[in-house]
């Protein structure tokens, strides 16, 4: 599927677009470069991480535990290096030739520990961290020449919404158009787009573009995107994704365009008219902002984490989890997966090792957790087996990256239940939720009731005395075991 | 699974807790306060579970030659089931009163004597009593505290690997039980305590318990057999007497085998360590493994040395292993979380140190 999904990506666009990502002959430059990071990466081996998740999935805390786990070091019984004694420990460092800011890990972490703890705010920016790992290697060779070993390891942080932004680089304007005029006809999509579906019904696309009119039809479209995401709905498919987070570009014109229907006429539009200015726009988006997120964010990774946030579709109901299946489905096949073989390797890396985590475990009690992995694999099942086919290594954890709850078992009305204890966000005491069992089984559509659960968001727990423990976690060891584990022998 | 029956999600008042049952009590409590509150609980258990035959218990033992059935299942049903107990209960009975009755006109005699006598030989007699009351005792703890081993074993045996829930944290906490008291491990019970969270499934649990508590101890008994072991191989590759041998052989032996039941808190008794071994041996004859051993020693040594020496070298390797074997079986009964796959002594260790320090012996004589 691998060589097909590269096809997609460069084929389905317009003729006149080049694609950058065309491999084509290698430049002398890229050579260069290519020798270059090869005696680099034997002198200083690098581990590139791919944190990939839509938008709160929690990918921003995600980086903040783990870059903590790591610097503390004490919290991760699973992890191969710690649990031989072989692990020494981790230090953040600059990264030389940064083309992004920082990662605020100092700024999250006391947000997340003070006395009034709080979540980071949503992520409107790139933003890089580099840590580097200290370890003792196993292999009697490799540890006569070098005692300690140093390994880097770097991941990226990025809103989550731009991810879905990957799929436009294969589809023309058309094609993307069509689509989301077919994602509006269904509910609950049909009802929110109302006023931008009148709008562009009503539109001329013949016509003569005029400003004030494109930016009226964006206006309303971003409004209903917005209206879709918001957290009753949760939905996941919103196209193109700096609509809903425009990060840096928030006034510029390259973002005013909408979808819009071919008008019906043979003769040839003039380059002026309205359809022909949105598909210029549509490319114009494309190679100026999407093509930079991919290099930044798809090429280039050893390793990759999808987080999925399963619990809120599960308090959403069916269509946010039909829809957040979709979302990941489409933002997967923009990586590349498989072994490095030889000559692949020369070219670009690949992702050869892929876990997926369901995040935020501790909404559940913990006896839950088995049957939440079940539900992430159901819902990624696609997804797998595509990148299983190339090779990759997988596998599915329940994760979180902050423990806020205690999983406590009570009895109520006769029966036992697990509940879980924590302070809700809003709320300034604990409560004792059973917020609903998962089900073994897919519910079926009927079945699909959302009063079935009730998820509260909690707040980070109070820790006393983080310097020394180190913040609370479930299975953050056993998916760096899984992801960089290997790396540390 | 129809799911039609599913609970709807509901928010209870925290403060009724405290009264509620709690499943996960154990991960900041102090180890021994748990194992206190884990003791009573456990004398349920074990009564309800006092006549409970168990499941086949067979192990496999690592080369896959030795089939080792449960040893105090072995060891229970001899002692429990068998006619010849009942039998044998009764002529102690008699015994015992026949005993009673002659110290009682013995003291008396002694009373009429004189006043002193008597006291002085009352109290002779009572220390006479209690020190043998004592080591009765011991000899029923130690038997005891192997049928709890194997019990664990039953008990978490399913339980390695698996993703349930709130099965296993309250053995474990009657595992370390078997450790309290001993400074060495309570710093890593303790660190145990520390890791162990309630989102940890069963199979975490245990195999966090395994690193961080039974791993060391692992270490240690594996050098305990590989010494012993060696040091039988070299005494009776010198010794000219084939029975000094098996006397000294047997003696080391038992030896080894109550220091590893003593560090895995087996604490086996005379008894206990009488059973264990011959249970031991019973099963290594049936397997034909004594004999497979002194084939392997000489066809390793034989080729370095000649005649009469090499002989004698080659059954002194021959006990060594036998003393290994012995060992890591023994580990294997007395640990009270069975070894998974990865974490079994490797025989295959022990028999090159053997070698090795038998050849380092036999080199330095000549
Ligand atoms: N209880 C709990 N909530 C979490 C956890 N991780 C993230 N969250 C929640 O999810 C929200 C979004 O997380 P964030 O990392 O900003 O998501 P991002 O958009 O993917 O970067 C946070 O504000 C938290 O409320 C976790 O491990 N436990
Ligand atoms: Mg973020």
């Amino acid at each position: 599927m691998g060589t097909e999904v590269i096809h997609s990506t460069r084929g389905g666009a317009d003729g006149d677009s080049k694609s950058p990502l065309d491999a084509g002959i290698p430049s002398f430059a890229a050579i260069e470069k290519l020798v270059t990071g090869i005696a680099h990466q034997a002198l200083a081996p690098t581990i590139r991480l791919a944190v990939t998740g839509l938008s709160d999935s929690g990918k921003s805390v995600f980086i903040t535990a783990l870059v903590n786990q790591l610097i503390h070091g004490g919290n991760l019984p699973f992890m191969g290096a710690v649990n031989g004694g072989r692990y020494v420990g981790a230090k953040i460092v600059d990264i030389p030739d940064a083309n992004h800011a920082e990662f605020q890990y100092r700024e999250f972490l006391s947000a997340l520990t003070e006395k009034k703890p709080s979540w980071p705010e949503p992520t409107d920016a790139t933003r890089q961290i580099r840590l580097a790992l200290r370890y003792r290697p196993v292999g009697l060779v490799t540890r006569t020449i070098w005692p300690i070993r140093t390994i880097y390891l770097d991941i990226v942080d990025y809103p989550g919404e731009w991810l879905l932004d990957l799929a436009l680089l294969g589809e023309s304007f058309a094609a993307w158009s069509k689509k989301m005029f077919a994602l509006c006809k269904e509910p609950p999509r049909a009802k929110l787009a109302k006023d931008w579906l009148e709008f562009v019904n009503k539109l001329k696309p013949a016509d003569q573009a005029d400003e004030k009119t494109l930016r009226k039809g964006h206006e309303l479209y971003v409004k209903f995107l917005k209206k879709c995401k918001s957290p009753k709905l949760a939905l996941s498919m919103l196209q193109p994704g700096r609509f809903t987070q425009p990060g840096d570009l928030a006034k510029e014109d390259v973002l005013v365009f909408f979808p819009c229907k071919p008008p019906r006429t043979k003769t040839k539009l003039p380059r002026t008219c309205i359809y022909r200015e949105l598909a210029a726009r549509y490319e114009k988006y494309k190679s100026q902002v999407v093509k930079k997120f991919y290099a930044d964010h798809v090429a280039d990774f050893d390793r990759q984490i999808v987080l999925v946030d399963v619990l809120t579709t599960l308090n959403n109901g069916y269509q946010s989890f039909a829809d957040m299946r979709e979302a990941i489905t489409t933002v997967l096949r923009s990586f590349s997966y498989g072994q490095l073989g030889l000559f692949k390797g020369l070219f670009s890396h690949s992702i050869d090792k892929l876990l997926f985590a369901a995040t935020k475990a501790d909404h559940v009690a913990s006896n839950q957790h088995h049957n939440l992995k079940l539900m992430l694999e159901r819902m990624i099942a696609e997804s797998a087996r595509q990148v299983r086919f190339e090779g990759t290594e997988l596998d599915g954890v329940a994760i979180a990256s902050l423990k806020c709850t205690d999983t406590v078992v009570t009895e109520y009305q006769g029966r036992k239940l697990s509940c879980v204890k924590g302070a809700p966000v809003d709320r300034d005491k604990d409560t004792l939720l059973f917020p609903g069992e998962i089900p073994e089984t897919m519910p079926t559509h009927s079945d699909w009731d959302t009063n079935r659960f009730n998820f509260l968001e909690f707040k980070p727990p109070r820790i006393p005395d983080v310097e020394r423990t180190g913040l609370p976690h479930i299975r953050l060891d056993q998916a760096l075991e899984f992801l960089i584990g290997d790396k540390l022998r | 699974m129809s799911d039609t029956s599913w609970i709807p999600p509901v928010e209870l008042d925290p403060t009724t807790l405290e009264k509620a049952p709690q499943e996960s009590e154990n991960t900041e409590d102090a180890p021994t306060v748990v194992a206190e509150a884990a003791d009573a609980k456990f004398e349920s258990f074990l009564q309800a579970n006092e006549f409970r035959r168990l499941a086949n218990g067979i192990l496999k033992f690592s080369e896959g030659e030795i089939q080792i059935s449960n040893v105090s299942r072995q060891i229970r049903s001899k002692v429990l089931t068998s006619t010849g107990k009942w039998i044998l209960l009764t002529l102690l009975g008699l015994f015992t009163i026949v005993i009673v009755q002659d110290t009682f006109e013995f003291l008396g005699e002694q009373f009429d004597t004189h006043f002193l006598l008597g006291l002085l030989s009352t109290i002779f007699i009572g220390f006479i009593g209690v020190t043998l009351g004592i080591a009765v005792r011991d000899q029923f703890q130690g038997l005891s505290r192997l049928r709890d081993i194997s019990r664990f074993q039953e008990a978490t045996r399913p339980l390695i690997g698996s993703d349930t829930h709130g099965n296993v944290a309250s053995e474990i906490a009657r595992i370390g039980e078997l450790y309290v008291g001993r400074a060495e491990i309570s710093k890593s019970l303790r660190r145990y305590y520390e890791v162990s969270e309630d989102s940890h499934t069963d199979g975490e649990l245990l195999s966090l318990f395994s690193q961080h508590v039974l791993r060391p101890i692992d270490d240690r008994a594996y050098s305990v057999v590989a010494a012993r072991a060696s040091d039988t191989a070299i005494l009776t590759a010198a010794s000219p007497l084939a029975i000094l041998d098996t006397i000294l052989t047997l003696w080391r032996n038992a030896r080894l085998v109550r220091e590893i039941g003593q560090l895995y808190g087996a604490r086996p008794g005379f008894i206990g360590i009488a059973k264990l071994l011959s249970h031991i041996l019973e099963n290594m004859a049936v397997a034909g493994t004594a004999n497979l051993i002194t084939d392997s020693a000489m066809e390793t040594v034989g080729g370095n040395l000649t005649g009469a020496i090499s002989a004698q070298v080659g059954q002194g390797i021959a006990n060594g292993l036998m003393t290994a074997r012995i060992g890591l079986i023994t580990m294997q009964l007395c640990r009270p979380i069975n070894f998974t796959d990865e974490e079994r002594p490797k025989f295959g260790r022990v028999r090159q140190e053997i070698m090795s320090r038998v050849k380092d012996a036999v080199a330095k004589r000549k």
